[in-house]
């Protein structure tokens, strides 16, 4: 081994300081690296920034597309055809002194050709069907539809069956009453308000609920969730990437908040707020280390020295965790842009074998979150269920490393070198149930995407992204 | 000098090109000397300089001025080289038993040998061995930390250290017995 140990000295003594200047050429192409690697983050930013502005736009012509059609529901003309029911609207369509040709011009604007209505109408009732002018109109089937839906502020809803045939009865009747309290007072809107008064109280339990005009909400929301994160680089070889999704998962981590919703309609609505929510991973190939610290002045008052390999961030101690004498690594060999690494090398380290094993390391990450959401209803019953979609500015305010040793947590310092304000996308689908008056109970499974890397680094891409479900109570002003 | 060097850090740190040019110009010399040691030739050596700084330059904010600068730059080189061998070289079979042949005492091994010379005969080893006898030679690794650097088990370390040496030995010896013999 002496030998070994000669030619050793002798390549180090003369090679272990040995110097020679690189070609000109090599800063050109360092520099111009530098230069392609900043265009690329910014073009990386604005790539991001434009996929969610999209997300955002197509949502909302999408919302517009499907609502437009609504916008040319007007007046539905209707007619019964069986003419025993026509009979007593008839009497009422041409009251004495009231041709259908003296019809209101708002009533008349009501009156649009039979094509369009019918996309709109084409359900208004079993036995009842679109004429295709207004001549000849009778001023009932003008108006009953939107004076009555317009009165009471509900909906077009279709009419069928049972409730059908129950509206010809009252319309026979009530209307021939009607008329001859016109020749007194009553004018025609008010019989047929009266008219649909009645129905509406036979049918009370089979109509809809009245159109919410309440556009406010406010509500809060917790959820329990997981949260991980994906990694990939451009220059790192996989089997590195490999390694680190091995050795790091995800953990069970918590959110909640207040939100403020606008409903631009009955649809429609778009909704911030403030969150907190706290995300994670962990790292579970941590080892432990005893340390010797002896004539180490500069160490002697740090009680744990950490040198680890991990995707996120930079794991730093704060040299006040009470355990001491400790070093915390997961690779006694890598981490050359850990600077501990170079520290940890040089003393003596004994392994622990009581606190070798099972060693896990759990950043958190804490952060104010506004969100800026669109939420589209898809099913408007009792129960609604709703899409939303939207871009969620993440405000770091804090984070911590804890570790967990012989089933103790130790609060071992905090991730460095991460961003402080990211964004996210957000997607949710949403049940809502109506609690009592104006308040409802709602529940969101919530996926969330971080759009760009937490990670200042730009070797290592981390994303992370949480799956939560979300419950909370929103209140309708 | 340690004031005008932890400036042009925080110059980098800020992104500064003429801060980051000047920390070139002060490592430059060092630098590509380590990693002509750990290249095959001229060529390759350039592209871990260019990977290094780009990588230097990219995690500068990271360096806490807890440490020495040159440790932490040079670690940096040390750990390009690395890469860059696991991924052109991670195909090559290791001779997981054999173990070289013990050295000899050689009394030839004289110190007016040419740096560049002494070079060249570590560039024109294999890479397996040149990797090894670099980390354990000249930068003072263990051969568990080499084998955990390298994915290889110890006694591949060993079996490549003690091959490494026997080439090296055998061909300084020619090199010298040449240089003699000229005169």
């Amino acid at each position: 081994m002496h030998e070994n140990d000669k030619i050793d000295r002798y390549f180090r003594e003369q090679l272990g300081s040995f110097e020679q200047s690189p070609p000109d050429a090599t800063w050109n192409a360092i520099a111009q690296k530098l230069d392609k690697t900043k265009r690329k983050g910014i073009m990386l930013l604005l790539f991001r920034i434009a996929a969610g502005m999209a997300i955002l736009i197509s949502t909302g012509i999408g919302y517009y597309l499907i609502h437009q059609p609504d916008k040319s529901t007007t007046a539905p003309k209707v007619a019964f055809n069986e003419k025993s029911a026509v009979t007593g609207i008839n009497k009422v369509s041409t009251l004495p002194g009231k041709p259908s040709g003296n019809l209101s011009s708002n009533q008349l604007q009501h009156n649009k050709p039979a094509r369009e209505i019918r996309t709109d109408r084409e359900h208004v009732l079993d036995n009842v069907q679109i004429e295709s002018t207004v001549k000849e109109k009778p001023i009932i089937e003008s108006i009953i539809p939107v004076q009555a839906y317009a009165f009471y502020g509900f909906a077009p809803v279709p009419i069928e069956g049972r409730k059908a045939a129950h509206l010809q009865m009252m319309l026979s009747n009530d209307m021939s009453l009607a008329q001859q309290r016109r020749s007194d007072t009553i004018t025609e809107e008010e019989a047929i308000a009266l008219v649909m008064a009645e129905y509406n109280e036979a049918f009370s339990d089979e109509l809809p609920s009245p159109e919410r005009k309440q556009r406010w909400i406010l509500g809060s929301e917790v959820a329990p969730l997981y949260s991980s994160r994906t990694i990939n680089s451009g220059s790192l070889e996989q089997e590195t990437l490999d390694n680190l999704n091995k050795s790091e998962s995800g953990i069970l981590a918590y959110a909640g908040g207040v939100r403020i919703a606008y409903a631009t309609s009955k649809r429609l609505s778009i909704q911030s707020g403030l969150y907190y929510s706290r995300y994670g991973q962990k790292k579970n190939d941590a080892q432990v280390y005893n340390m010797n610290y002896a004539g180490s002045p500069t160490l002697s008052d740090v009680d744990v020295l950490l040198s680890v390999t991990n995707s996120t961030g930079i794991i730093s101690g704060s040299g006040e965790t009470g355990i001491g004498n400790t070093a915390v690594t997961n690779d006694l060999g890598v981490s050359a842009e850990n600077s501990n690494h170079k520290d940890l090398m040089s003393y003596n380290m004994s392994n622990d074998a009581e606190s070798a094993e099972g060693v896990v390391l759990k950043q958190y990450f804490d952060y104010f979150e506004v969100p800026l959401i669109l939420k589209y209803k898809m099913i408007d019953r009792k129960i609604d269920v709703s899409f939303s979609g939207g871009l969620v500015t993440n405000f770091l305010i804090g984070n911590k490393v804890d570790m967990i040793m012989d089933g103790k947590s130790y609060d071992i310092g905090e991730t460095s070198d991460i961003n402080e304000i990211n964004y996210s996308g957000s997607f949710g689908l949403g049940l809502e149930y109506p609690l009592v008056t104006n308040f409802d109970l709602t529940l969101e499974p919530r996926f969330r995407y971080y759009l760009n890397s937490i990670d200042k680094s730009s070797q290592l891409l981390v994303h992370p992204y949480s799956f939560g479900f979300f419950a909370g109570i929103n209140y309708r002003f | 000098m340690v004031d005008q060097l932890h400036n042009i850090i925080r110059g980098c740190q800020e992104k500064k090109p003429e801060a980051q040019r000047a920390l070139y110009d002060m490592f430059k010399a060092k630098m590509f000397g380590i990693c002509l040691r750990y290249a095959g030739n001229y060529d390759d050596a350039q592209d871990i300089m260019q990977e290094g700084f780009v990588k230097v330059f990219e995690k500068i904010h990271q360096f806490r001025f807890s440490g020495a600068f040159e440790g932490w730059i040079r670690k940096v080189m040390v750990n390009t080289a690395l890469e860059k061998y696991r991924l052109h070289y991670r195909q090559v079979p290791v001779d997981e038993n054999t173990v070289g042949p013990e050295m000899e005492e050689d009394k030839n091994i004289g110190s007016d040998i040419d740096a560049c010379i002494l070079l060249k005969t570590i560039q024109e080893l294999s890479p397996k061995y040149r990797i090894v006898f670099n980390l354990y030679a000249l930068e003072g690794y263990t051969h568990k930390e080499i084998g955990e650097l390298l994915h290889i088990s110890e006694g591949t370390s060993k079996s490549n250290l003690s091959r490494a040496r026997a080439i090296l030995q055998e061909k300084v010896s020619k090199i010298y017995i040449k240089s003699v013999q000229t005169y």
